[in-house]
């Protein structure tokens, strides 16, 4: 049940970007449509048990969110006009990409989440949401409203998501001691997060189709 | 014990989401907000804007009138009656049968002709708002002054302290107004004899004194009866970030003031 309501919810996302996807105008836009199709495959995997080892599935969890928070943040730092910030963010993207193979090799194991790197991801994406919210507030000019922005409503579920997951996954060595509870938590926590994130990014893709048409006519 | 200890963990973490959920949340309000107060200041702004340069035209269109009414009263009063005076002399220098007094008759309506050919000249010569950036203030306000000495209606004295520099077209123009105001007022209500007009340039300061001898007049009388012309001044001061002082007294002549910090941005909402 659970797993069919996360392929519905990113098969719509998916969908939408499909139906908009020749209205986009920016390459990291048209991206999108292989990130979630990745993202569907994955959750289709998941749901036919193919990446259980050793009955366990966090190593396939492990490539799956650092795929995502390479996507997300080479997204956010593209849409940086500050030449300094992206080259910041860039090189805090990489190290912390590094430290996640680090985390995943060394630190925790292949078999364990690694979930101090996952918390260091979404640190660094709530600071670059913040940075690009910040960097909005300097250009707002009065005439475009926030609401049509594409790039608002990915940023904002992306900061809901990061938030709402940040400390789950900064406690997750409690999963391996109150496993029951810990999974109850996750499937609310979860849940909450991904319908914040792909709803954004449905709203996001309809108003980057919208102002495409704004600009053709 | 562990499992109680990781309960209370649970709980730290289901509190702490959504403390960071509601921090988001005030992250996104925030920017609404922030977006909407934008916006008005912006909408703000472009009506200040808007205001300013319209009472800018209107005190350019009021200076162009304040000359042209000048050049009909010249035509008028002046260039029309002498040429009148010609015409009549030259229409009796024909029935005169002496050469010598035909010879006078026609000398002096050459004469008359050179006065109105010289008085034309400097007719052309006369202000409008472009020559007033064209020239500077100073030399607009002598040129103004030169005109009203000539008709001995007034006795204008003018002296400038420190070096004279351009104070911006704006400015200058609405300066400009202020003193033909201030002027227009000492000839038609104060049957002033003498105006003093004082510019002072200092470094980072200007000041415009103009004071009448006339007959002065109550502040409190004026306001009721019709202060808009004071009010004029006042307000028109504080479009260009000036401030306008005036004091009088019946008997005590009137003497207006206007201070003008340079280096102050202009104040398109009329308030230093």
């Amino acid at each position: 049940m659970k797993s069919i309501f996360y392929l519905g919810l990113y098969g719509c996302a998916l969908l939408t970007c499909l139906f908009c996807f020749n209205r986009f105008k920016q390459l990291r836009y048209k991206l999108f449509l292989p990130f979630l199709s990745f993202i569907v495959l994955y959750q289709i995997g998941e749901m036919q048990k193919l990446f259980g080892i050793h009955k366990s599935n966090l190593w396939s969890v492990n490539i799956e969110v650092t795929i995502e928070f390479i996507f997300y943040s080479f997204f956010i730092i593209s849409s940086s006009r500050e030449p300094k910030e992206k080259r910041g963010f860039k090189i805090a993207a990489w190290a912390i990409f590094v430290f996640t193979l680090i985390d995943v090799f060394f630190i925790q194991g292949v078999e364990r989440l690694c979930s101090i790197a996952i918390v260091m991801q979404y640190a660094l994406l709530i600071i670059m949401v913040c940075r690009f919210f910040y960097g909005q507030m300097k250009v707002f000019d009065g005439e475009t409203s926030l609401l049509k922005q594409p790039d608002f409503w990915v940023n904002t579920g992306l900061l809901f998501f990061s938030l709402s997951e940040f400390l789950f996954f900064a406690a997750f060595n409690l999963a391996y001691v109150v496993p029951g509870i810990f999974s109850t938590l996750f499937d609310i926590i979860s849940a909450v997060a991904n319908i914040i994130l792909y709803s954004c990014l449905i709203v996001s893709f309809i108003w980057s189709r919208q102002q495409r048409k704004t600009v053709s006519y | 014990m562990v499992e109680a200890a990781a309960q209370d963990s649970i709980v730290l973490i289901v509190a702490g989401t959504i403390m960071f959920l509601l921090l988001g949340i005030f992250i996104i309000g925030f920017m609404f907000f922030y977006q909407r107060k934008r916006t008005s200041h912006i909408a703000e702004q472009a009506q200040l804007k808007s205001a300013f340069s319209q009472e800018i035209l209107t005190t350019q269109i009021e200076v162009q009138e304040q000359t042209l009414n000048y050049i009909s009263q010249e035509l008028h009063d002046n260039i029309g009656q002498v040429l009148s005076f010609v015409k009549l002399n030259l229409g009796t220098a024909g029935a005169i049968t002496d050469a010598q007094k035909k010879q006078q008759k026609i000398d002096s309506s050459r004469d008359l002709i050179a006065q109105v050919i010289t008085d034309l000249r400097n007719l052309s010569k006369s202000l409008s708002f472009q020559q007033i950036s064209q020239y500077g203030l100073v030399k607009a306000m002598q040129v103004e002054i030169e005109r009203v000495n000539t008709s001995g209606l007034l006795k204008i004295e003018m002296t400038v302290d420190g070096e004279p520099e351009s104070l911006g077209e704006q400015r200058e123009l609405v300066l400009f107004r202020i003193f033909q105001e201030s002027l227009n007022n000492a000839l038609k209500y104060a049957h002033a004899r003498h105006l003093t007009i004082s510019l002072i340039y200092a470094e980072d300061l200007f000041n415009l004194t103009i004071a009448d001898d006339g007959i002065g007049f109550s502040t409190e009388v004026a306001s009721k009866r019709n202060g808009s012309g004071l009010k004029n001044i006042e307000s028109r001061a504080a479009l260009i970030g000036a401030t306008a002082s005036l004091e009088t007294s019946p008997g005590a002549g009137c003497t207006i003031k206007v201070t003008l910090n340079q280096y102050k941005q202009l104040n398109i909402n009329g308030v230093n």
